[in-house]
């Protein structure tokens, strides 16, 4: 129980359920330190919920997770100190300019003194430090809210659909920082996309959720490869399919 | 779910600064926190006044009014200031990042409580101005009465302000009426501006379990030269101390239904 296990993340038989729907369904999953782990499923497979539970935002119904070597709930506030969030559905403060929200989150995350200037040179976004989220574009506020996510060097760094409306060189921008990001501080990456482009170029190893469900667990070619196509977007339509079935 | 861990003051300090930076860039709710207190004030000070210059046998008319707009607007800071700051969360889109957070919830109603205090202590030093300037009304006239007076007050703002976040937690924005009104719906039966004995029976009973009446009866007491009731203190403090509990248990419980629900996907933005 200690925070050095070799496990980012471990779950056992986590589940959750929303009135009649089966959002997470005894889901188990094993993450190692260092690993980038791309979610990949439909819509309402369950992988914002799975998100949500290692968050805390959400409590399961029944199952077990451990974060960092630390077990919810009670371990809650110390893993998420060592991790951080971002998502395209993920707000700003709307009368923070960017630096006094980047204040604010040094403190909620315990940052070091120096993350903060490093977030914002690594991402470039010193000329927005004075903006409103008002007067920032899409790909602007996906800036901010990557570096804003990096200000306490992250162990985990937990990705909800990053490069959701993002043009395609804001997006390669973001990918380029996070195989960065990976390489200075080997931190552990979880991200769900529907942007296939995003899972192959950065993930390790990706596990398909359907139905609340692990349905296949491998690298990202070696899926490609077990499913007999070339690349992860029609391995997706070929899981999508039979799990439909 | 209030955790009794001890309290990371960097994420306190986190929390207070992120609300008062919203009130310092939002002007409009600066005028707004000034503005209506004093409207509020000059309202009750012109009455009595008025009231002073008639032949109306009535003791201290501005001393009991002023003192009392003055008292209650201490209780209404401190009820909406820490149910509003979770309401500004939702409102500009930060609450799922809050919750998704380190912060614990006793950490964010620290912070938000250091923020309400800010937020009365400026307000009231506004309000206590111009009640000098215009009515030569000072609180100092309350003596050192007037700590417990606040004291009753503000931890009865806070009680109601963990009940109306149970109510935001559990029904989302739409509780956010109940952050104005609340305070306004007991403000009758809480005697503010006359005395308990004027209301019906029934009512009198019922204001004899809220420790407001018991503030402002006490105000009205010391202001006519009697002394402060230790015996009526004991009570309100009391009462306090059980509608917080009322209030940290029924925020706890919406926390954990909007966390065991899924409601937190409300606030994305």
């Amino acid at each position: 129980m200690g925070s050095m296990s070799d496990a980012a993340i471990t779950l056992r038989g986590l589940t959750k359920t929303f009135k009649e729907t089966r959002a997470v369904d005894a889901l188990d999953l094993d993450v190692p330190r260092g690993q980038r782990l791309g979610i990949l499923g439909p819509n309402g497979a369950g992988k914002t919920t799975t998100m949500m539970l290692l968050l805390g935002v959400v409590t399961p119904d029944a199952g077990e997770i451990t974060v960092l070597g630390h077990r919810y709930p009670r371990g809650r506030t110390h893993a998420i100190e060592r991790s951080n969030y971002f998502a395209s559905y993920l707000g700003f403060p709307s009368k923070l300019t960017v630096r006094q929200m980047f204040s604010v989150f040094a403190d909620l995350y315990g940052a070091a003194s120096g993350a903060v200037d490093e977030a914002i040179d690594r991402f470039e976004i010193a000329p927005l430090l004075t903006k409103l989220p008002s007067q920032m574009s899409t790909g602007q506020k996906t800036l901010v809210g990557m570096a804003r996510a990096t200000l306490n060097r992250p162990d985990l760094l937990i990705l909800d659909e990053p490069t959701a409306s993002l043009d395609p060189e804001i997006a390669e921008k973001l990918r380029a920082i996070l195989r960065e990001l990976h390489a200075d501080h080997r931190m552990t990456i979880l991200i769900t996309s529907h942007n296939m482009v995003d899972i192959e170029r950065l993930c390790d190893r990706v596990v398909f959720i359907g139905n609340g469900r692990v349905i296949a667990d491998d690298e990202p070619m070696a899926l490609a490869a077990r499913y007999g196509v070339a690349d992860l977007e029609r391995t997706f339509l070929q899981i999508a399919e039979e799990t439909r079935r | 779910m209030i955790d009794t861990t001890a309290l990371n003051r960097r994420r306190v300090r986190g929390v207070y600064r992120r609300l008062l930076l919203e009130l310092l860039n939002n002007k409009s709710e600066l005028f707004e926190i000034v503005a209506w207190a004093l409207l509020d004030l000059l309202a009750w000070g012109l009455l009595a006044s008025f009231i002073e210059q008639g032949e109306v046998a009535l003791p201290l008319p501005i001393a009991f009014l002023i003192g009392s707009a003055l008292l209650w607007a201490v209780m209404f800071r401190f009820q909406i200031g820490s149910s509003f700051s979770f309401l500004y969360e939702a409102w500009s889109g930060n609450a799922l990042a809050m919750l998704a957070s380190p912060v614990r919830p006793i950490e964010y109603f620290v912070g938000a409580i250091g923020f309400s205090l800010t937020v009365t202590v400026v307000q009231l030093s506004v309000m206590a101005g111009v009640a000098w300037f215009g009515f030569g009304f000072t609180l100092s006239s309350l003596g050192p009465a007037i700590v417990p007076f606040f004291g009753i007050l503000a931890l009865f703002g806070l009680a109601m302000s963990l009940t109306v976040l149970g109510l935001i937690f559990r029904y989302g924005h739409g509780a956010n009426m109940l952050a104005w009104t609340l305070s306004g719906l007991l403000q009758p039966l809480s005697a503010v501006y006359y005395p308990v004995a004027i209301l019906p029976g029934w009512a009198q009973a019922a204001a004899q379990a809220l420790p407001t009446t018991h503030a402002f009866e006490g105000m009205r007491a010391v202001l006519a030269g009697q002394p402060l009731s230790m015996s009526r203190l004991g009570v309100a403090f009391g009462l306090d101390l059980v509608y917080l509990a009322l209030g940290a248990w029924y925020a706890s419980a919406g926390l954990r239904v909007l966390r065991a629900r899924g409601y937190a996907t409300r606030y994305a933005y």
